[in-house]
């Protein structure tokens, strides 16, 4: 009984160092972070990229976009993106099978017609039923394939792309006019550069015309505000603090630029995951290091791309279930990478650190709320100390995601005014009574539901942008 | 109780002060940065509607003595702050690069408002102070005032340890036409490869001097396969043919992106005489090179060059093929090798030519 007393409260400490622990392991990161956009800010006056739009030194890109099911976006997405702003450009389509009016929407609306195609398969993929083009919209290409899930309709794009730097996008996204001039200048500040993420937008309740983002506002949903405040407490910071060591893990699936022929090097996108934007940029970092070649892959935190986040707490769920996975998953599969110095950086930080604090993070966190609070009900742990914990966890919480909207703010790309920034700012306080650790538990419910769940994507609801 | 309080617990409630204070000093910052984005913005635009207003004063005064005090009001508002100058300078510019609609009337006014602001002498104040970025701006904006009298001034700053200083000097010195420095800084980007691929090809297309003059120093006097590869690939449109023998050596180099780049610059110019060596080439190991030597073919468009391309359709590699067949379409107005492919028993070459036709033929628009 002693030893079990001792453990429970051996756990209890731990669970509190650990959650202090990690605040100040994000707290580092928004430092380091301020400081890269600081410097960062110095160059834009002299900076290159909007004399870039008529450059023929920029390389051409072919954007590929998977849809499943998108009949409410995947017009307008199309469209706007016939118009963005980049000097050489193929746009391709992936119906990955969608079961809605997905093909018939994209035919009629683009009057394409069914031609004979002539595509290297590099990567096998299911069978493609038709390719579809209209000489009135040169640059677009429309992929009908069997159902295969994401990564096969990304890897069916890849086949098919004739440039050598493709950006996957996601149909529910939308990207500013000048993101992918950034993002493609990427590859020529640096001719290392193998892969570039830019960052990802909440776009609920923001103004988009004729596909294009037009302008923020607050959305209606408490559910989606919170979101708003975590993207910047979680994403912003992290990616660039990750990117300025060429460790990052993840380039989001809504929003990256790849070097095809990387791509292909490594084999396409991985089939059975739900998380292959993590993973393919996981076996990118091992297949360079393992070939010995020098590659960078950078984060540029200029580069915007808006995405409808859930509206639902059940949405949510499934989301975060599902990102959950992906990395579980990803960590699994590439686990010869942890703490080997083979992999430098990547090997000796950046995959523990995700083992740790992402991984199981969430785990040590849910076993908190739970075992600290029996604890101190069963009388053994200090009252006055649990409170003294419970809020300095809390204001650390608060801390980090009021950095994160001033993080958001200092960018001087920020989506929002600073006012729309103080309005924010409250449900950086309100997110920690409730969301973040309900969002822990969908984490841990996703690790506990990993071998049901690893390989399917569930219903995703789509709606459409805010015209 | 009273041990623990002055240990753990005692840190763990100074933390929690520091927090509070540190949460406390964010929200100042977050109510400031408000504060002034909304004050920012109402200046900018102030100042957008005010500098019009100056602009228009100046151009449409009545007298030679309100021309001359509105133009010293403009150049005192420039003088404030330095983005009014950024603003003024923005103006100036974009209307010298329409001065070819305006009326001789206004074109003086500009040229006085020009004269009188005097930005370049305003922008070379920055070369005093010791930061940069404002340096390497304050080099661009002379350069898009075409001060070629500042060459000297940006010239020095090649030298920086600062890279970004030295480019953006760089990029002016290109955009001023000053061969000699461009030259300069391209040799000390030999040494840094990471950058020169881009720095080349910007500095080359931006020259506003001689710039066949410009290639020819850099190719004939330079060693450096990697430099050489990348100023021929920045010279390719322009079709130079003074380098010709420049292309034909660097088909025999060792280096692949050397001899690439020399098949590419040859198939652009596209002389009949390169159609013997662009046939030749169709049989190199380098994929890239056969794929280049076809482009040339199709600008060449002889029978002997055509049929060449449509036996490149077969080839083993799927880009060359692909390149073959829509260079065949392309070339052959007759369609009499696309129809013999068509005809043919070799699949992959019937697929790549079929896809060929649907792209660059609207195939739908002729059924109808």
């Amino acid at each position: 009984m002693f030893i079990i007393t001792k453990f429970i409260l051996f756990f209890n400490y731990f669970c509190m160092a650990f959650t202090i622990l990690l605040s100040l392991v994000y707290l580092a990161q928004l430092i380091v972070s301020f400081f890269k956009i600081k410097n960062d800010n110095k160059f834009k006056r002299s900076a290159d990229y909007d004399k870039y739009g008529d450059s023929d030194n920029l390389l051409p890109i072919s954007i590929l976009i998977p849809a499943y099911n998108e009949q409410e976006n995947i017009v307008h997405n199309i469209k706007s993106l016939l118009n963005i702003n980049y000097p050489e450009f193929e746009l391709i389509v992936v119906n990955d099978g969608s079961t809605d009016n997905t093909h018939f929407n994209v035919i009629e609306s683009f009057g394409l017609y069914k031609i004979e195609s002539s595509f290297k398969v590099s990567i096998s993929t299911q069978k493609i039923k038709g390719v579809y083009y209209n000489t009135k919209y040169p640059n677009l290409i429309y992929i009908d394939k069997d159902n295969g899930g994401k990564s096969d309709a990304l890897n069916a794009g890849v086949n098919a792309a004739a440039y050598p730097l493709f950006v996957c996008l996601d149909a529910d996204s939308r990207i500013e006019k000048d993101a992918l001039l950034r993002l493609g200048e990427e590859f020529i500040k640096n001719t290392d550069t193998v892969v570039t993420g830019g960052i990802v937008r909440i776009a609920n309740g923001s103004i988009v015309e004729n596909g294009v983002w037009e302008g923020f506002k607050i959305p209606e949903k408490m559910i989606e505000r919170f979101q708003i405040v975590e993207y910047f407490r979680s994403f912003l910071a992290g990616r660039i603090s990750w990117g300025m060591t060429n460790s990052l893990l993840i380039v989001s699936g809504a929003f990256g630029v790849f070097k095809k022929q990387v791509v292909i090097d490594v084999g396409g996108y991985k089939n059975d995951t739900v998380g292959e934007d993590m993973e393919i940029v996981v076996r990118i970092h091992k297949y360079m290091m393992q070939n010995k070649k020098k590659y960078l892959i950078s984060f540029c935190q200029d580069a915007v791309c808006w995405t409808q986040g859930p509206r639902e707490l059940n949405d949510i769920r499934g989301q975060r279930r599902r990102w959950q996975i992906g990395l579980m998953d990803t960590l699994i599969t590439h686990r010869s990478m942890l703490l080997n110095p083979r992999y430098k950086m990547v090997g000796l930080f950046a995959v523990p650190y995700n083992w740790i604090f992402e991984l199981f993070g969430a785990v040590v966190e849910v076993l908190g709320y739970f075992v600290i609070p029996f604890t101190m009900l069963m009388g053994q742990l200090n009252a006055f100390f649990f409170i003294l914990y419970w809020l300095m966890a809390t204001m650390l919480g608060i801390a980090l995601s009021i950095g994160g909207l001033i993080l958001e703010q200092y960018m001087k790309k920020g989506c929002m005014n600073a006012k729309q920034g103080m309005q924010m700012s409250k449900y950086a306080i309100l997110e920690n009574f409730g969301y973040r650790q309900l969002i822990t538990i969908f984490r841990v419910e996703g690790m506990l539901k990993y071998r049901k769940l690893r390989s399917t994507w569930g219903d995703i609801k789509r709606r459409e942008f805010n015209q | 109780m009273g041990v623990s309080l002055l240990g753990y617990e005692l840190i763990a409630i100074i933390l929690v002060f520091g927090l509070l204070i540190l949460i406390c000093l964010e929200y100042l910052w977050l109510y400031f940065m408000a504060e002034r984005q909304e004050e920012e913005q109402k200046q900018q635009v102030q100042a957008n509607e005010k500098i019009a207003a100056m602009f228009d004063a100046v151009i449409n005064s009545p007298t030679e003595v309100s021309k001359i005090n509105e133009s010293k009001a403009l150049k005192e508002y420039a003088q404030q702050e330095k983005h009014h100058l950024d603003m003024v300078s923005k103006c100036i510019i974009d209307m010298k690069s329409h001065e070819d609609i305006l009326i001789d009337s206004k074109k003086k006014s500009l040229q006085f408002i020009y004269e009188t602001v005097n930005p370049v002498a305003e922008y070379k104040k920055f070369f005093d102070e010791n930061n940069n970025q404002d340096k390497a701006f304050a080099c661009r904006q002379i350069a898009d005032f075409g001060a070629k009298e500042e060459i000297e001034n940006i010239a020095k700053y090649l030298d920086s340890k600062s890279s970004d200083l030295s480019y953006n000097a760089a990029m002016s010195l290109t955009v001023l036409g000053d061969g000699e420095s461009v030259i300069k800084y391209i040799k000390k980007c030999q040494n840094n490869h990471k950058f020169s691929h881009r720095i080349i090809i910007e500095l080359i297309k931006r020259f506003t001097g001689d710039r066949e003059k410009l290639a020819d120093d850099l190719l004939r006097d330079g060693n450096d396969d990697y430099i050489k590869a990348t100023v021929i690939k920045a010279i390719v449109a322009y079709k130079y043919e003074s380098f010709e023998d420049v292309f034909m050596d660097g088909l025999e180099s060792s280096d692949i992106n050397l001899k690439i780049a020399c098949v590419k610059a040859l198939s652009q110019i596209g002389k009949p005489s390169y159609e013997h060596t662009l046939t030749v080439l169709l049989h190199d190991k380098n994929w890239i090179v056969r794929a280049s030597a076809i482009k040339g073919l199709e600008n060449i468009k002889t029978e002997s060059a055509i049929k060449a391309i449509f036996g490149a359709t077969k080839d083993d590699e799927w880009w060359v093929r692909q390149a073959a067949a829509k260079s065949l379409v392309n070339a052959d107005s007759e369609l009499k090798y696309v129809e013999s492919t068509l005809q043919g028993y070799d699949k992959y070459a019937i697929d790549a030519v079929k896809y060929s036709l649907y792209r660059y033929i609207d195939i739908k628009e002729d059924q109808e």
